[in-house]
């Protein structure tokens, strides 16, 4: 299977507290991996692994089949981007959203610096962001266009792997649909592989293929997503699916 | 079901400082035992009106009734367990300060009874004899702490903010749950108030959906879910993202 | 609730008047040399210790000289002393500050230790034997600042960069692949530099009261050089007949010194 990510046996933490134990993943190409587990379980950890924010104690990670160590070059960080959860700390307060967008577009030679800006422009249009986004410093924007900023900064270098940490959690529910149908849309039109990282379980089933069941740092289960909605192998699988509010009439 | 309002507000509204107005035209009643969902997204004024029922609202904001309002005994439990707490005060001399003040019992009987609500809310009965700061409980355990001191007014209505939407989904169903059971005990009523649908469908018979400070419609839970009539009803009814049963 | 609630404009407010006040004061400075109709050194014998009005509208000193000139030429004086010896330590500060507060470790340590350290000390102290020991004239307070004034900037960005450290979109810019100085300098700086310019206010206002007072002791700008701490000192000799000699130079500090509060305050609320 050509994987886009692959981590092996890892081990991660912070100074005295061990988070990840002997995690292994696999996320193939254009796939949607969903990563669910409840508070603490260290699925923001295992994403900071995987997006290079955080080296792993031991452990393998590889990109594209090859080991990623150190710090990673650029043609590296091109490759996976990620959307944080919180919308007000997603985006500097204090840069225009264009020149940002421009910036990372032209630092990866995504466009080249005349075209950046139409092709800013043309994403923006994509994300269903009003057409003045450009200018604007993101206090201008609403919690949900806010997110889709991030979305687009996230895009604009064309990465393979895209990270989302809870990146609808913190939204409305109407916004949040809003915004997963545009992950899903976009999903498609670029070949996205996604590694899509939230604590609910609606959510996961809407967007993703894949199901990877966190717990306490450990991997408890990973399958493709039809199946565990339906047969849950683990015991704290089927609890979390059993927990879920639902309306049945 | 029958009997007097006993928790309730006609004619509700409230404005900003600069005399915008945040919440129109709000009435609401509940009778004991009964449960109302109250539910929106941010910026309804939702939490505004729970606030206003309790006499809670935060500075500059103003606020005009038009018809009755009924205040009973009631007690509030809120989004997040754990600022609710003191954090360097040992959690089980603040649940024996709450029933010590509202119950005027002697010392020994206010252990007494701060025992018997961690043992009715399935809390570790050793915080009775340790010194445990709320910092050391999980979040679960916080909001449980919480419903004993909101229990200890005996009150006879619940007012809950967002109780479950800091909490795992796990712990979300234990806490719904205790809930539940426990105004099926002790008979008070409960107002819900969510932004998560699904939620408010477990816990309440009806519902109200408020959106910009106003209630666009109301009705049973099944109603509402099943034939919304307003369209803000159906986008929140869309955005449910439901998980079926797993197999048996 | 609404997030559109208008917010008061009082930084706003205090801000304009802050800055009308200091462009008042600067003009004055700059285009001394244009609005003075007498030299601020020409004595006039026949005509000294004047009351305010008429053509001298700040009077006259002991030997005669035009108060208005040496109040202005003392604003040249001293403001630029006050601005070229800000200059190096904010910029130093500030720069050292993010790489400490960037980097975190040992640097951050350091810095920390460093202005913990001198935040103790008692700075008048250190700026008088300075000064004695450079001589008269405004080198001491230029070495004394190039000492120790950038620990203050230091101390403000170190804090201000830590506490952005963790945050999502400086995150965000590390995972593009950006240099760490392509990150300090377009991401952190924009959001660093209103916390150290509201503390480079207060600061100004304070040097402008060591400067003074360093004139004051007569140990700073040397006469005859118009400077309002030693003019101050001149006319305490005669506070009972010509109160003044002192009091327009005094209230020349003070004015400056509510300028730059206000321009400080005014800008902190409107960055908040």
């Amino acid at each position: 299977m050509d994987a886009v990510l692959e981590l092996r046996h890892v081990h991660a933490g912070y100074e005295d507290r061990p988070v990840l134990e002997d995690v292994s993943l696999v996320i193939p190409r254009h796939r949607v991996v969903g990563l669910v587990g409840e508070s603490g379980s260290g699925k923001s950890t295992l994403a900071r692994v995987a997006a290079g924010l955080l080296a792993p104690a031991s452990g393998q990670v590889l990109l594209d089949g090859r080991p990623l160590s150190g710090r990673r070059d650029k043609a590296a960080c091109r490759k996976i981007q990620m959307v944080f959860q919180n919308p007000e700390g997603s985006l500097n307060p204090r840069r225009r959203v264009g020149r940002a967008l421009e910036e990372a577009m032209v630092f990866h030679g995504a466009a080249a610096r005349g075209e950046a800006r139409e092709k800013c422009l043309r994403l923006m249009e994509r994300m269903e962001l009003p057409a003045d986004a450009l200018d604007r410093l993101p206090r201008a924007f609403s919690g949900g266009q806010k997110q889709r900023v991030a979305l687009a900064r996230a895009l604009a270098v064309e990465p393979e792997l895209l990270i989302a940490d809870e990146a609808t959690s913190a939204l409305d529910v109407s916004v949040q649909l809003k915004m997963l149908d545009l992950i899903r849309a976009l999903r498609a039109e670029r070949s996205l592989t996604i590694l899509f990282i939230s604590h609910d379980l609606g959510v996961i089933r809407y967007v993703c293929d894949e199901v990877v069941v966190m717990r306490a740092g450990r991997i408890l289960e990973a399958q493709p997503a039809g199946d565990f909605f339906l047969r849950p192998q683990t015991e704290y699988g089927r609890q979390l699916l059993d927990s879920v509010p639902r309306i049945d009439f | 079901m029958d009997g007097d309002v006993i928790l309730g507000v006609e004619g509700l509204n409230l404005y900003d400082r600069a005399g915008n107005r945040l919440v129109r035209d709000v009435s609401i009643g509940l009778r004991a035992g009964e449960t109302l969902g109250l539910v929106g997204e941010s910026g309804s004024g939702k939490t505004l009106t729970l606030r206003s029922l309790v006499g809670l609202l935060p500075d500059g904001v103003r606020e005009e009734c038009a018809g009755r309002r009924d205040n009973p005994n009631c007690a509030m439990i809120f989004q997040n367990p754990m600022s609710a707490l003191d954090p360097l005060c040992p959690v089980f001399r603040q649940l024996c300060e709450v029933i010590r003040i509202r119950q005027r019992t002697n010392p020994a009987k206010t252990k007494a009874r701060a025992t018997e609500l961690l043992r009715r809310l399935s809390l570790p009965e050793e915080l009775a004899v340790s010194d445990r700061l709320p910092g050391s409980l999980s979040g679960g355990q916080c909001q449980r702490v919480l419903i004993a001191m909101a229990l200890s007014c005996n009150p006879e209505a619940l007012l809950c903010d967002e109780p479950t939407t800091a909490l795992d989904v796990t712990v979300q169903r234990q806490t719904l749950a205790l809930i539940g059971e426990l105004q099926r005990e002790r008979g008070f009523a409960v107002l819900f108030v969510t932004h998560n649908l699904a939620v408010a469908a477990q816990v309440c018979r009806s519902l109200a959906v408020m959106r910009r400070g106003e209630i666009v419609e109301r009705g049973p839970v099944r109603r509402l879910l099943t034939e919304p009539a307003h369209e803000y009803t159906k986008t929140l009814a869309r955005a449910i993202l439901p998980v079926s049963r797993r197999e048996a | 609730m609404n997030r559109r609630l208008k917010r008061p404009r009082r930084g706003a407010v205090t801000l304009s008047v802050g800055l009308f006040m200091m462009a008042a004061m600067l003009a004055l400075a700059l285009l001394a040399p244009l609005v003075c109709r007498y030299d601020p050194l020409e004595q006039d014998l026949y005509a000294f210790l004047q009351p305010p009005g008429g053509a001298h509208p700040f009077g006259t000193d002991q030997l005669g000289r035009d108060m208005f000139s040496r109040v202005a030429y003392a604003a040249r004086t001293d403001l630029r002393i006050m601005a070229l010896a800000e200059i190096a330590p904010f910029v130093t500060g500030l720069f050292l500050g993010m790489l400490s507060g960037y980097y975190g470790g040992w640097v951050e340590w350091l810095v920390i230790l460093a202005t913990d350290a001198f935040i103790a000390f008692p700075y008048y102290l250190l700026v008088i034997v300075v000064a004695f020991a450079t001589g008269a004239g405004a080198h001491g307070i230029y070495i004394t600042f190039m000492l120790v004034g950038w620990l203050l900037y230091a101390r403000v960005a170190r804090g201000a960069t830590a506490s952005l450290r963790e945050s999502e979109w400086l995150q965000a810019a590390r995972m593009m692949g950006y240099s760490d100085m392509r990150v300090i300098w377009r991401e952190l700086f924009p959001n660093v530099l209103p916390q150290a310019v509201v503390v480079l206010m207060t600061d100004m206002a304070g040097l402008l009261a060591i400067i003074v007072t360093l004139g004051y002791l007569g140990i700073g700008v040397t006469p005859p050089t118009p400077d309002w701490g030693a003019m101050i000192a001149e006319g305490q000799n005669f506070m009972t007949t010509a109160w003044w000699l002192s009091v327009i130079p005094g209230l020349m500090v003070v004015y400056t010194g509510i300028a730059l509060s206000f321009i400080g305050d005014g800008l902190a609320d409107i960055w908040n």
